[in-house]
């Protein structure tokens, strides 16, 4: 399956989950926050997330700022 | 002892809020964070590559005890992406602080107040607290209240300029017609521009470069919680008037001339 994630091609492995998918980029969940398409998914229904083909992923974490 | 700092129904026990962006390492902003004394520090949100994972502040920043984490939504360019910036950030402190940034000019980073306005509604009506970052118009303060923000926070000069409090008067008009607390978010170099600010019954200050790019971070973090303790404590003190002309402090008895000696 092909994503786009962070802006980027991503080419994913897994089973289209968005736990796969976290899993694959090396994220750790608690410390991430993700938007698929557009729109930010609650870390309680991630579960459910199923991810499709070219679907838009962002991925975020904390990092330095003021 | 200062009358201590209320943002919604959290009572912060320090004035002085510091950031998190342009430090050396994550030890130094750890140390630093800790010197300043601070219980609100500021966040960004990145996109996380597996490369950069070193880079992720959430371990160090949940080390923290008593500190508030506040992420902002720098890098949103509009309402819509501020939106999601907060809602992202939420996601990772469980917190309702949200520091609302919009400031899509790279060149001077002034806040866009139409688009924080909108933004600032809605993340109102979904619970968030919201502080925006915004340019020291105290219509556009009040507006800002009027919907239910936590706190204004107008800058003093622009982002990371070291310039100072340049708009001393419309602070001042801000500070005086406000029912929230009101924080001066950047520009600030010295901890005699925090003292000032808090001088002039401003709440809290939120410093980030000036500590972060100091050489000593660490003891310029000390020196900025002794800068806004003083200003605080001179504030509620009640400053004396100013005088055109001099006033004088000593009896001016000519004793000394005419007399004998």
């Amino acid at each position: 399956m092909q994503l786009n994630v962070n802006g980027e091609i991503h080419k994913h492995q897994g089973d289209g989950s968005l736990i796969s998918l976290l899993k694959e980029m090396c994220a750790r969940p608690e410390r991430t926050a993700v938007m698929v398409n557009g729109k930010v998914v609650k870390r309680v229904d991630w579960d459910g997330v199923q991810l499709k083909d070219l679907d838009d992923v962002d991925v975020v974490m904390f990092a330095g700022g003021g | 002892m200062s009358q201590m700092l209320k943002i919604k129904d959290q009572v912060l026990g320090s004035r002085l809020f510091t950031g998190t962006g342009k430090f050396s390492d994550t030890e130094t902003m750890v140390k630093t964070i800790k010197a300043s004394g601070t219980a609100l520090v500021t966040v960004a949100l990145r996109r996380f590559h597996k490369d950069s994972a070193a880079d992720d502040l959430y371990g160090p920043l949940s080390e923290l005890d008593n500190v508030h984490i506040m992420p902002n939504t720098s890098g949103a360019m509009n309402a819509r992406e501020a939106v999601n910036a907060a809602m992202l950030g939420r996601e990772l402190t469980e917190s309702p602080f949200i520091k609302l940034e919009i400031h899509p000019n790279p060149h001077h980073l002034l806040p866009d107040a139409i688009e924080t306005y909108e933004a600032a509604k809605i993340l109102v009506a979904e619970g968030f607290w919201v502080m925006p970052y915004i340019p020291a118009d105290p219509v556009l303060a009040k507006r800002l209240e009027d919907i239910g923000c936590a706190s204004v926070m107008p800058l003093g000069s622009p982002i990371g300029s070291g310039q100072g409090i340049e708009v001393r008067e419309m602070i001042r008009l801000i500070v005086r017609d406000s029912s929230i607390p009101v924080v001066v978010d950047a520009g600030i170099r010295s901890p005699s521009d925090a003292a000032a600010a808090m001088e002039m019954g401003v709440d809290a200050v939120l410093v980030n470069s000036a500590i972060a790019a100091a050489e000593n971070p660490e003891a310029m973090a000390i020196a900025f919680a002794m800068g806004v303790e003083a200003g605080r404590a001179a504030y509620e003190a009640g400053l004396m008037s100013r005088s055109r002309e001099a006033v004088h402090t000593s009896p001016l008895t000519s004793f000394l001339a005419g007399g004998s000696v």
